[in-house]
């Protein structure tokens, strides 16, 4: 299913941000999973991104510093 | 009241969004803490309304019956006390917001995972007969949203969500009040948004308006003036 929407190249970020999150691509809210992995780049556009981040203390070089990836409490 | 509920989430909403604090959230301890906090600051003539994004803000993501609760619940221990605590006080309510999309299933899957591998169905309600469980329109936009109790699903639109919760809980508590219809006000109503995405909580909190008509049943019930504060923490996930 995720092969006719995907690259490769995002398939295999996809699924890297699944075990990342530690969400069963099998379970039925894997289509969910899929959309909140990506939320942050699917809810608005970059700018929309760095206001956020503004809005909630964080300045553009902070923002800049920030890798692209997910952690999690559970995995610290 | 549903009645009069429902002609209210028909309207256009026009009014500004509501003013809103921004407040960042980090390390596994914040939400437990911050719960606790806002417990102790309530006014006790105040509906507070705690609102939780599901997936990464109130649980870590997928979990089996068998994972620890820290691996289940984010900040395991010290969250479920903190909510725990949540449960003498009647003024305040629990809800669920979820991103996931605002359907039948959405709600229910929700709603299974919590009194389920989550086991946190103490802290909300979650039984809805089908009708109740089908999504609604709400406002002029075309916003959809389901819930089941007090499991939302607005999809993205979160904003929407929080409004049609706010509501719900202005008309509900209404209801409630040991008042003549004609002197029913609404409550003044604290609302704590917690979400783990940068993005939606930004969202909820330069998007959110209230409906602009009167509720029916209800004195002085124009949304707009009513007192809602709207606080908005994005518990960062980045350690």
């Amino acid at each position: 299913m995720a092969s006719n929407r995907f690259s490769s190249a995002s398939l295999i970020r996809y699924v890297e941000e699944f075990e990342e999150q530690s969400i069963n691509p099998a379970s039925p809210d894997a289509d969910f999973a899929l959309a909140h992995v990506s939320g942050e780049r699917r809810v608005g556009p970059p700018f929309m991104y760095q206001s956020a981040l503004s809005a909630f203390g964080l300045s553009e070089t902070d923002a800049a510093a920030r890798a692209p990836r997910y952690t999690s409490d559970a995995k610290a | 009241m549903k009645e009069a509920a429902a002609s209210v989430k028909k309207q256009a909403f026009s009014s500004p969004p509501l003013a809103a604090q921004c407040v960042r959230l980090s390390g596994s301890r914040a939400l437990g803490d911050t719960i606790a906090s806002i417990v102790a600051q309530r006014q006790p003539e105040e509906v507070t309304l705690l609102v939780f994004d599901f997936d990464k803000t109130l649980t870590n993501g997928h979990a089996s019956p068998t994972s620890s609760l820290e691996q289940r619940v984010r900040g395991g221990t010290h969250t479920i006390e903190a909510l725990r605590e949540t449960l003498a006080t009647p003024g305040i309510l629990r809800k669920v917001l979820t991103a996931r999309p605002p359907t039948k299933s959405s709600v229910e899957s929700v709603a299974l995972q919590l009194n389920g591998s989550m086991q946190l169905g103490e802290f909300f309600a979650t039984e809805a007969s089908a009708e109740e469980c089908a999504p609604f329109e709400y406002g002029s936009c075309g916003a959809m949203i389901a819930h089941a109790a007090d499991v939302y699903a607005s999809g993205y639109d979160k904003p929407s969500g929080i409004s049609a919760l706010v509501l719900d809980t202005c008309t509900v508590a209404a209801a409630r009040a040991n008042t003549k219809v004609e002197e029913r006000a609404c409550p003044p109503i604290r609302v704590h948004f917690f979400d783990d995405s940068v993005s939606n909580a930004y969202r909820v909190s330069s998007e959110t308006v209230l409906a602009t008509g009167a509720v029916p049943g209800m004195v002085g019930a124009l949304p707009p003036q009513w007192d809602v504060q709207l606080t908005v923490y994005w518990w960062d996930l980045y350690v």
